[in-house]
């Protein structure tokens, strides 16, 4: 088979249409992975040097005993600044936009898989964390620390600081969990031809079992910053304990994101290592499906331990062990990655260049924190040494062991692939020794310090503790890690400019994005690539199996087209078979406006200016519209379109092997976390009360939960009988069966709205009533998402029945996803909000 | 289609031996973190029958359980594994409909039966203190 070029127009047309348009416009509409992926790290990294600066103000404050520099407030506010910014703008939003820059060059894919919700992705995060920080200009900073805990961050003794704080940060969750989404559907469904599931590298896999975290994890966190902003903008009583709330819910709510958060930050950064230490020591990391299983393990146990955190919090002794022995269980998952990276390593002979030597830096400091953890998980110990400086050096080993020097390998590592250009070798290497005795000077000192009994979040000490000296050389250290850091942004600034040109692949690395130019051209692949095996460049010799034929043949229809729309190849997630063209959009204002609209809201939520929020929910869910609604036009020409028929591949694919079916499944998975997590507050809260109803309240009759009920199971019915009407091609019966179905939902929603209307009392009065309106409320919420959709389809479908395709199959299946689960959950909400559970 | 000897390793049953014993944890997990939160505040954690509580009896139950889905689907993985190392390699076929190939499959059987190994210890292990609160939770929960 032949690699013949395309003819020159046809791929002058392909060129044009991957790029994005010019000027400011263009710059708000772009949807490429490639520019998208670089501006979440340039911004993660500007975040990180803001929390450096702060992290600086602090130890120059602490650098000498009974110091009056800045003040118990000002402190307050800034190792809350400093450790929000370091966990929620920095470390996951830097390595999610890493994935969505390199997934698709290491796959094989043109782009990711939504690429409209990439660019929503970055606004909503720019937007957090711009929210954040404004906290500054109105100079009511967040003071709570990076966890919020209540009832310190409640409504009585937290002022506006923390409002901005919970906003900000719930932008910062909608972009991860988006961009969690991106990431898991891209790798399944966006594979290069012939990557079957065992050859996908392990970065992949990290970010796979990363994007499922991020899901729940990240979900999980946002109810629970949206209940607490309701305890203190609508005066709810979910964490306050007067009104039967309980502050233990924030913490159990918050650290079971807590704790897998740490791990969502460091196996990316393991996959990181992998790459590197592969491409240093010239050969596979050894055993890989025990690598594998080790990722898939940590991300699975890391959701077993979250208590830990609350050992001094007194629960029952039964379910603190429970926790304690999952926590000594994922030093196994650690320490099987760690053990396959040194017998990689073992007898190879690596260059030592800047990405080695972060490296390096990583495996010293990354093992003495994961040591000091298995010490904290020991449930005695931990009560020694809890909220001491020694905690301050542990997770400092394990963030910036574990995190911050895997990103800088990283970014040695692919600068040259996104840049072109080398970083120079010299100032690579100072940045790293600046950078690793300097961080060994300030954090080393402070497990002493902790044991000598100085308390984490305390602004100052006494000279008679006899720590000056300590804190001093930490506080040298401090300004040694920024030197190191400046030297590197240096070193990159004069790459730029002056660096050797790096070619397509500097270190003689195996994997795909490797195989094209650095930096890689808009569209990453002119003609899709096919993988052979794990190591794809490490293979090239190898003999193709007969199969590789058959991908090669569809891999050149597709060279340089399709010329007039953008698109890549979809492929079985398990084989990676090709299934389908997957037609992707361009440029688009539309992510754009729907960020813009929730920053609006927010803005108005803090600032008490309800008409802000009208607007910003007007703005956002109108540009949401016309970012859904299909373009007639467009479907008609990509069914015309010759390129995928010379590949032999459906335009249009249906259920799993579509990434639309992936997408709302994703959708369905995070609203069905949220309506767990609210349960199992419900649930929690009526567990420490004496009576449930709080309060002498009596719980709604089924009045009008009852016909709610009937509602949704025929709107149910009529859902299920739409799509027999569907297939068999009777119109009247789908019009009537699905638009009965919307209608039911509303009805439904209508009905749960007037109760909580006629409800003797309102939502404040305590912690059940809270609860109940909370749950009622997200009920009807996702009831009015499910009738939109369900209109919406009903509408569009109508006219397409006669000529139905695989397109208005995919409408339909993805529309009985999304309502279907809302009448569900609603249906199961009501059961329980009225009934008496029978373990109560 | 499938290369000769090789019994069609259904799609279904890869999928269930890559995830199966990591689901099988996470159940476990919840399970005996609930009753443990939940049950030691109820009445169960006082109903002593046969030396253990009704909280302790119901976390060995559930550990019982688990460990048998767990086991079984490692088993599971593992004769998968046997059966597709036997079958000469033969090319996975291309098209929407593919049978998953040798290559997919053994990978996917034999990640599948090592977390199998590793889930069922874990979930062994971490069933471990209940021996030690047999009667009681140990102290109790703020009220
Ligand atoms: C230049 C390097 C850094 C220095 C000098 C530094 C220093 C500090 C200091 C002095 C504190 C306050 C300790 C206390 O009084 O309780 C702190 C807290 C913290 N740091 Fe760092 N840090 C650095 C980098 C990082 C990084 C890279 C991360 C995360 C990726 C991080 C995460 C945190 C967190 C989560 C807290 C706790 C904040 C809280 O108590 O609410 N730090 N750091
Ligand atoms: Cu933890």
């Amino acid at each position: 088979m032949s690699v013949g070029t395309a003819a020159p127009p046809a791929q002058a047309g392909f060129e044009r249409t991957w790029q994005g348009h010019p000027g400011l416009r263009g710059w708000l509409m772009e949807v490429n992975n490639q520019p998208l992926g670089k501006r979440f790290m340039v911004t993660a990294i500007i975040f990180f040097l803001l929390g450096g600066v702060l992290a600086l103000l602090m130890r120059l404050q602490l650098a000498v005993s009974d110091n009056d520099l800045l003040g118990p407030q000002v402190f307050n506010q800034l190792f809350t600044m400093h450790g929000s910014t370091m966990m929620y703008l920095f470390a996951v939003p830097f390595l999610e936009g890493l994935a969505l820059y390199l997934l698709p060059l290491q796959l094989g894919s043109r782009d990711v898989a939504f690429p409209r919700l990439t660019a929503f992705s970055y606004w909503t995060y720019l937007f957090g964390g711009v929210l954040f920080y404004a906290s500054f200009l109105v100079g009511v900073v967040p003071d709570a620390g990076w966890f919020a805990y209540t009832p310190l961050s409640g409504p009585r003794y937290a002022g506006l600081g923390v409002d901005f704080w919970l906003l900000g940060l719930s932008l910062v969750e909608v972009a991860g969990i988006t961009a969690g989404v991106e990431i898991l559907v891209t790798i399944l469904k966006l594979r290069a031809p012939g990557m079957t599931l065992g050859r996908m590298p392990l970065f992949v896999w990290t970010m796979l079992v990363t994007g499922g975290m991020i899901i729940f994890a990240f979900t999980v966190l946002l109810t629970a910053t949206i209940l607490l902003e309701l305890d203190r903008a609508a005066g709810m009583a979910f964490f306050d304990p007067e009104r039967g709330g309980n502050s233990l819910l924030w913490q159990h709510l918050f650290w079971f994101f807590g704790h897998p958060e740490v791990y969502i930050a460091f196996l990316p950064a393991t996959g990181i290592v992998s790459a590197v230490v592969a491409a240093f020591a010239r050969r596979p990391v050894v055993a890989h499906v025990l690598v594998v299983v080790a990722i898939v393990m940590t991300g699975f146990l890391s959701f077993g331990l979250w208590v830990h955190h609350m050992f001094a919090t007194g629960l029952p002794e039964l379910a603190m062990h429970f926790f304690g022995a999952a926590s000594l269980m994922i030093a196994v998952a650690s320490g099987i990655q760690v053990f396959a990276w040194i017998a990689t390593l073992w007898g190879a002979r690596p260059d030592y260049r800047t990405p080695f030597l972060y490296l390096l830096g990583f495996f010293l400091i990354f093992v003495v924190g994961g040591m000091t953890g298995v010490m904290v998980a020991v449930v005695p110990f931990d009560l020694q040494v809890h909220d001491t400086y020694f905690v301050v050096a542990h997770f400092h080993y394990v963030l910036i062991g574990g995190v911050v020097f895997p990103v800088f390998a990283g970014l040695a590592f692919w600068l040259p692939k996104v840049t072109g250009r080398l970083l120079d070798e010299r100032a690579g290497a100072a940045s790293f020794w600046l950078s690793f005795v300097g961080f060994n000077l300030t954090f080393f000192p402070m497990h002493i310090m902790g044991f000598l009994g100085m308390p984490r979040r305390v602004y100052t000490y006494p000279a008679t503790l006899g720590l000056d000296a300590h804190n001093l050389v930490a506080t040298a250290g401090a300004f040694m890690i920024a030197l190191g850091t400046a030297v590197f942004i240096g070193a990159f600034l004069h790459s730029l400019r002056r660096g050797r040109p790096a070619g397509e692949d500097p270190w003689q690395a195996d994997t795909l994005e490797w195989s094209v130019s650095s930096p890689p051209p808009i569209f990453a692949f002119r003609r899709p690539p096919v993988a052979r095996g794990r190591h794809p460049l490490w293979e090239r010799g190898r003999p193709a199996a007969a199969v590789e034929a058959e991908h090669q043949r569809v891999t050149a229809a597709l060279d340089a087209a399709p010329t007039t729309w953008r698109a890549t190849l979809s492929t079985d997630p398990l084989t990676g078979a090709p299934q389908g063209v997957q037609w992707l959009p361009g440029p688009a204002m539309s992510p754009f406006l729907v960020a813009l609209g929730l920053l609006i809201a927010a803005i108005g939520v803090v600032a008490n200016l309800y008409i802000l929020d009208l607007a910003g929910v007007v703005l956002a869910v109108g540009a949401l519209a016309r970012w859904l609604q299909p373009d007639e036009a467009l479907l008609e020409r990509l069914r015309q379109d010759p390129a995928p028929r010379a590949a032999g591949l459906p335009v249009f694919t249906t259920g799993a092997a579509s990434t639309g079916w992936w997408g709302a499944l994703c959708l369905v998975v995070i609203l069905g976390t949220m309506f767990g997590a609210l349960l199992y507050a419900y649930f929690y809260l009526s567990l420490f009360s004496d009576a449930w109803p709080q309060g002498g309240l009596e719980r709604p009759g089924w009045g009008l939960a009852g016909p709610a009920t009937g509602a949704l199971l025929l709107a149910g019915a009529g859902l299920w009988g739409s799509r027999r009407a569907f297939h068999g091609g009777r119109r009247a019966a789908f019009v009537g069966l699905l638009g009965g179905s919307a209608a039911g939902a509303a009805a439904a929603a209508v009905l749960v709205l007037v109760e909580l209307v006629r409800l003797p009392f309102g939502p404040g009065v305590n912690a059940y009533a809270s609860a109940h309106f909370t749950l009622s409320g997200l009920a009807i919420l996702a009831l009015a998402m499910g009738t939109a959709v369900a209109a919406a389809t009903t509408h569009r479908l109508e006219r397409r029945l006669e000529r139905r395709d695989a397109f208005d199959t995919l409408q339909l299946q993805v529309t009985t996803m999304l309502h279907g689960f809302a009448l569900v959950a609603a249906l199961a909400t009501l059961v329980v909000l009225h009934t008496s559970p029978v373990l109560l | 289609m499938s290369g000769p000897g090789d019994p069609r390793a259904g799609r279904g049953r890869i999928w269930v031996g890559l995830w199966g014993p990591a689901v099988a944890w996470l159940v476990h997990f919840l399970a005996i973190y609930a009753l443990a939160e939940f049950g030691c505040l109820s009445p169960l954690a006082e109903r002593v029958v046969l030396g253990a509580s009704l909280v302790a009896w119901l976390v060995l139950a559930v550990t019982v359980a688990c460990l048998a889905l767990s086991g079984g689907v490692t088993w599971l993985a593992w004769r998968v594994d046997q059966r597709l190392s036997a079958a000469p390699t033969a090319p996975a076929t291309a098209g929407p409909e593919a049978d998953p190939g040798p290559d997919a499959g053994r990978f996917a059987a034999r990640a599948g039966w090592t977390s199998g190994l590793l889930f069922t210890l874990i979930i062994a292990v971490e069933a471990v203190p209940v021996f030690f609160y047999l009667r009681d939770c140990g102290v109790k929960a703020l009220p």
